[in-house]
């Protein structure tokens, strides 16, 4: 597979199986990397998967890895890629590096199981790894509103555009909602162990403003909103000192699900028929994005793009008839938990047309507008 | 039983029966003359005791077959959600070494045991597996088991130990 040419901008967003990850090419060789998932076919992280198939070494060419939030569907794999990106800072929101959050942490990896802890292992996996390196690279970077947490200057860049990565969350409030919250994590005295429960709604997502020149990339993670205006994108759209501009890639958030959705976002942060790429979210009997999300999305932009269906199918496992029999006696059927794992890419015209973006969608990905009317 | 402890019985016993010979022998010497004190029969002239007496012997244990379960497929799963009639789970596959999730399930709550019932929480980390119990006999039969994990609780120590490393994991991250 070729590679992008150093003055285009790329982005990649891998999902679902397990998790979601997007790879951007800022320029000149220059990568990022925000959150981590496992391809199930070969159990390696997507982001290292990808790098290996264009020929990347990210060791040399990953300057920054950010991680949106600490669920699992979000980070699984994190630990292997920043090892490899030997050279990127991390990012994280501040909360993930206070004591509350790392007690529970340690916690949760306690459990002696071979089922994962929700996210905690990884995170340990992560801090660990920065526990390996030198400085500033050991020393995360915390996402805070409007802060600039990665330059690349225009000499640098490839395409002579200077090139930003601004964090747009998580705020204060958000801040302490998620130390509260997880106060009802931490598990008491002779409490039996078991996994971490994720807590709804995601108060400490990164949301990720990407500037290229006068191109904009809009990253909202899993943020969801909220009526409080001192929370979820209502306190984005309403800061005074985002970067300008809208985006015109726009990676919807929290798998396009109504509660990730916030109307001043469309008509405010990205162009009209902005570029708009999500991955789907299969957890038990909830699917994301559902119909009536799939509508809402369409509504807003033609250009929507899903990087594969939220559906599961049954189990392709080839197992002795006996246990298949009981299986059918006893549960009916037993499902994939995700559905394969597909991408969407996009890349821009280089320095010439930094606007005019080509789409190329794998296999399983498609046009979110076919998944409820059938391709022509 | 513990040797001095057998000694400890007997001697009680021995004394016991001792005392109950003196005072069967001071009623047939309570009326006797006083030649007779002195023709008392002593310590030494007394029966041993037979301690196979005091202790049954041991019953001989029957011991009891053991069923043996032999597992084709085994999984270990956790709990995603809990609705009126079922569970859902996702699962690891333990037989195909598996180290992330990849399947799922709705389980119905009429086949967990009353005690298994108990431990139904989101998170909640169980196993299931598929396999053939072979009973006394030797009647083979197909079965199905979920068990849901007792693991250990957290301690006190290891809550407090994690507290430490949290503070100085805290500190280190910020590189001091």
């Amino acid at each position: 597979m070729l590679g992008p040419a150093l003055d285009q901008v790329e982005i990649s967003l891998f999902g679902p199986g397990y998790g979601e990850c997007a790879v951007i090419h800022l320029g000149n060789g220059n990568w990022l990397v925000i959150d981590s998932c496992i391809d199930s076919s070969s159990g390696e992280p997507a982001a290292l998967a990808y790098f290996d198939s264009i020929d990347v070494r990210p060791a040399e060419a990953v300057r920054l890895v950010i991680a949106s939030h600490w669920h699992d569907d979000h980070i699984r794999g994190l630990g292997k890629v920043l090892t490899a990106c030997r050279d990127a800072r991390f990012c994280c929101a501040a909360a993930l590096t206070q004591k509350e959050f790392l007690a529970c942490v340690f916690d949760y990896s306690s459990l002696h199981s071979t089922v994962s802890s929700s996210g905690m292992n990884e995170i340990l996996q992560v801090f660990k790894s920065l526990d390996n390196r030198t400085p500033p690279y050991c020393t995360p970077l915390w996402a805070n509103p409007n802060r600039k947490i990665f330059q690349l200057p225009s000499q640098q860049s490839g395409h002579g555009l200077e090139c930003s990565v601004t964090s747009l969350s998580p705020s204060d409030k958000q801040y302490q909602k998620f130390l509260i919250e997880i106060a009802a994590l931490i598990p008491r005295h002779l409490e039996t162990k078991l996994r971490a429960v994720a807590q709804r709604p995601n108060h400490v997502a990164v949301v990720t403003w990407v500037q290229v020149g006068d191109v904009s990339i809009l990253f909202g993670s899993d943020l969801e909103d909220s009526p409080d205006l001192e929370l979820g994108w209502s306190t984005i759209v309403a800061s005074r000192e985002r970067p300008n501009g809208r985006a015109s890639v726009f990676k919807v958030p929290h798998h396009g699900s109504k509660t990730g959705h916030n109307a001043e976002v469309w008509q405010g942060m990205v162009v009209e028929q902005v570029h708009a790429i999500l991955s789907p979210c299969v957890r038990g009997r909830t699917r994301l994005p559902s119909v009536e999300d799939i509508r809402r999305v369409s509504e807003q932009t033609d250009r929507a793009y899903i990087t594969s269906s939220p559906s599961t199918s049954a189990s392709k496992k080839r197992r002795p008839y006996a246990v298949v029999k009981t299986i059918r006696e006893t549960v009916g059927s037993v499902r994939a938990a995700q559905p394969p794992m597909g991408w969407v890419r996009l890349r821009n015209g280089g320095a010439q047309h930094p606007d005019a973006w080509t789409v190329h969608l794998s296999e399983e990905a498609r046009p979110l507008a076919e998944l409820i009317r059938p391709a022509t | 039983m513990h040797g001095s402890l057998l000694c400890d019985i007997a001697d009680d016993t021995f004394e016991a029966k001792r005392d109950w010979s003196l005072a069967q022998e001071e009623k047939q010497y309570d009326s006797s003359s006083e030649s007779r004190q002195y023709d008392r029969p002593t310590k030494l002239e007394y029966q041993p005791i037979d301690l196979s007496q005091l202790f049954p012997p041991p019953r001989r244990q029957r011991r009891e077959f053991q069923s043996t379960f032999s597992a084709l497929q085994e999984w270990e799963g956790y709990v995603l959600s809990v609705s009126a009639e079922t569970f859902s789970a996702r699962l690891i596959d333990l037989t195909e070494c598996k180290e992330y999730e990849e399947e799922e399930i709705d389980f119905p709550l009429a086949d967990l045991s009353d005690s298994d019932l108990k431990e139904l929480r989101l998170g909640a980390i169980f196993r299931w597996a598929i396999g053939y119990r072979r009973t006394r006999g030797g009647t083979k039969e197909r079965i199905s088991k979920v068990v849901f994990r007792r693991l250990p609780a957290w301690t006190k120590r290891e809550l407090e130990n994690n507290r430490r490393k949290a503070e100085e994991w805290a500190i280190r991250l910020v590189g001091e």
